[in-house]
């Protein structure tokens, strides 16, 4: 099967959840690891429907979590990344690498 | 489950629009997100301006849940019934089935345009269809100019019988079993 490639939003969310983790990875750390990281303000319902769209390409598995009293009680739904999304994020962020290649110091970039 | 609004949950009226458009599998997920980001609000920015955000976060979130089950395709019941390994082969009328149904009403409801344009081309054909119909009936069989035009009848006779016997209208009267003349 070829490698999915991600749209951006999709790489930035699949790149939180890798960063989140297993066990801290849900709707809500995920938007604020985004927002944290990248300044943007991200709705919440753009992440709720990647990981829908990311789950059924098998990019990502899903699980709900314990309750916690925060969430008035209810679970949160635990994102972890499959094998294939790190693959998709990896050939991802390749093309991008090599479409950026020497123009580094054009966009500003430090290296 | 706690958080009923006044008792610094997200309004009543977001979990319960949240829990009518969820998926069940996912109403607790959604709504336990909504609880959690209204909260982190109430103590950051203020009831009044985290009741406005919610409200309209809910909103957002109630687009992506809808687009989300519309986008879910409703053909699967139907068709995986009908294609499922081991299903009998069904013909005619019963090869319609309530489900079959029921997502013609959904793809009707889905595409009101397609709905419209289909609806006004049938009136558009029965309406030519029963013109037509008058026309011809008019140009084929114009109607007398006598009162119960519609009473009169011509009879007319081939048979050899009527030849040689030369039958009156009163014979036909007596011998008429059928109508009444």
């Amino acid at each position: 099967m070829p490698t999915e490639s991600l749209a951006e939003f999709e790489l930035l969310v699949m790149l939180a959840a890798l960063r989140l983790g297993p066990e801290r990875a849900y709707t809500v750390s995920i938007v604020e690891d985004i927002r944290r990281r990248t300044g943007r303000l991200v709705r919440r319902a753009n992440v709720f429907t990647a990981l829908r769209r990311l789950e059924e390409k098998g990019l990502v598995a899903t699980r709900l979590g314990d309750p916690r009293p925060e969430r008035g009680g209810r679970p949160p739904r635990l994102v972890r990344v499959e094998p294939a999304g790190v693959d998709a994020v990896r050939a991802t962020t390749s093309a991008i690498r090599a479409m950026v290649g020497e123009l580094g110091p054009m966009l500003g970039e430090s290296r | 489950v706690t958080g009923s609004g006044r008792g610094g949950g997200a309004p009543r009226w977001t979990r319960r629009l949240l829990e009518r458009l969820a998926r069940p599998a996912y109403a607790d997920e959604v709504i336990g997100d909504l609880e959690e980001a209204h909260r982190d609000r109430v103590a950051r920015l203020g009831r009044v301006v985290t009741f406005v955000l919610t409200s309209v976060e809910s909103l957002d979130i109630a687009v992506a849940l809808w687009r989300e089950r519309r986008r879910a395709p409703v053909l699967r019941p139907a068709v995986h019934e009908r294609d499922a390994p081991g299903a009998p082969a069904r013909r005619g009328l019963l090869a319609l089935s309530w489900l079959d149904f029921k997502l013609g009403l959904r793809m009707l409801a889905r595409y009101p345009g397609l709905t419209v344009v289909g609806g006004v081309a049938m009136a558009c054909g029965i309406a030519a269809g029963a013109g037509l119909f008058e026309f011809m009936k008019d140009a084929a069989f114009p109607e007398l100019p006598y009162p119960g035009a519609e009473r009169l009848v011509r009879i007319v006779t081939t048979s050899p019988e009527a030849r040689t016997a030369s039958p009156t209208l009163h014979d036909w009267e007596v011998d008429a079993t059928s109508c009444v003349l």
